[in-house]
């Protein structure tokens, strides 16, 4: 098992195809990343059901690898609020093996809801075939919340305006 | 009946695969942040190939004039303190045309917790950073247009106008 840093050498000239190169790039690279990353990582099967999660999928749900395996999340991250679009998008994408980016509301383990940004990609083998899908997850709670905010405060300027300028123009008429 | 153990997948390989295939541009670089390795999505964002640019800090050949210095120097701090950013770039491609890019870049640790490098994440915005800002602008102008008015219907409330 090779866990030090194993770059391939530069070469003056790289053969210049990508497989060639990432032939020697160890896997077990992507593999640190996938415990140490912020983002939350799942791969599951090419039907949807979870084969693994890392660390930060734990962190933001607070769900363990080992409750999840073989199930769907669309079946225990959803509740009341989960957008029935969003779930859609996610269950087309992975009906048609196709990759997905959504916003969706979420339930952690002890039914608080979030937003998660999900980015949903097919994995498949060089033939093409389909293996499974992985979904990279961020809780954008905070950042859904203060667009919404943003825009609640944009109206309701614009509608005291609106207000102010019908008053404006009452006095006028009746002047 | 299968036990859950045998239905988990060879991760690193599995994340191999979705890394030389994925829609999002992926960047490796060592401990200096030199680029070692990048995914084809890469070329498709900047149009550079890896044999042009390994061993080269991404800095140095896709920033530019509009290349925003805060960014830069995010995206530096973060190389230097081994630490993760998240940042949206200016950057040009080989033609030298420009693109804004999210860059989400993170330190890579071994299970001895040493460094080896950094991996980034990277998505065209472009699209997304000009709606935004034309919806900005939109906004900018509709409500000067409804300030003029107001004064307009204010004017006329005047009493000696």
């Amino acid at each position: 098992m090779e866990d030090s840093p194993s770059f391939p050498q530069p070469r003056s000239r790289a053969r210049g195809f990508m497989d060639d190169v990432l032939q020697e790039f160890p896997a077990r690279f992507f593999e640190n990343w996938a415990e140490h990353t912020d983002i939350a990582i799942l791969i599951t099967d090419p039907e949807g059901a979870v084969r693994w999660s890392n660390p930060a999928f734990t962190k933001m749900c607070l769900y363990s690898m080992h409750e999840i395996v073989g199930r769907r999340p669309g079946r225990f991250l959803t509740g009341p609020l989960t957008e029935e679009s969003a779930r859609d998008v996610l269950s087309q994408a992975i009906l048609q093996g196709k990759t997905c980016l959504t916003r969706i509301t979420n339930y952690k383990k002890d039914a608080t809801p979030y937003v998660a940004q999900i980015h949903m990609e097919p994995i498949k083998n060089n033939l093409g075939e389909l293996l499974g899908f992985i979904a990279l997850e961020q809780d954008v709670t905070n950042i859904d919340k203060k667009e919404r905010d943003i825009s609640e405060l944009s109206a309701s300027i614009y509608n005291q305006l609106l207000s102010h300028m019908h008053e404006a123009g009452a006095a006028s008429s009746a002047s | 009946m299968i036990s859950p153990v045998s239905r988990v997948p060879h991760v690193p390989s599995s994340l191999k695969r979705w890394a030389s295939k994925s829609e999002l541009a992926i960047i490796i670089s060592d401990t200096a942040g030199a680029v070692q390795w990048v995914n084809p999505a890469f070329k498709t964002i900047c149009d550079y190939e890896l044999d042009e640019i390994i061993g080269m800090k991404p800095g140095h050949f896709l920033s530019g004039p509009l290349t925003e210095v805060h960014a830069r120097e995010s995206l530096n701090e973060a190389i230097r303190d081994k630490k993760s950013c998240l940042v949206r770039i200016t950057n040009y491609k080989k033609s030298g045309q420009p693109y804004i890019v999210e860059i989400h870049l993170e330190p890579i640790f071994n299970t001895k917790n040493e460094h080896q490098g950094f991996l980034s994440l990277e998505r065209d915005v472009t699209e997304d950073e000009q709606r935004q800002r034309q919806y900005g602008k939109m906004n900018a102008s509709m409500y000067h247009q409804l300030l003029q008015r107001f004064e307009v219907v204010k004017a006329g409330s005047k009493p000696n106008s």
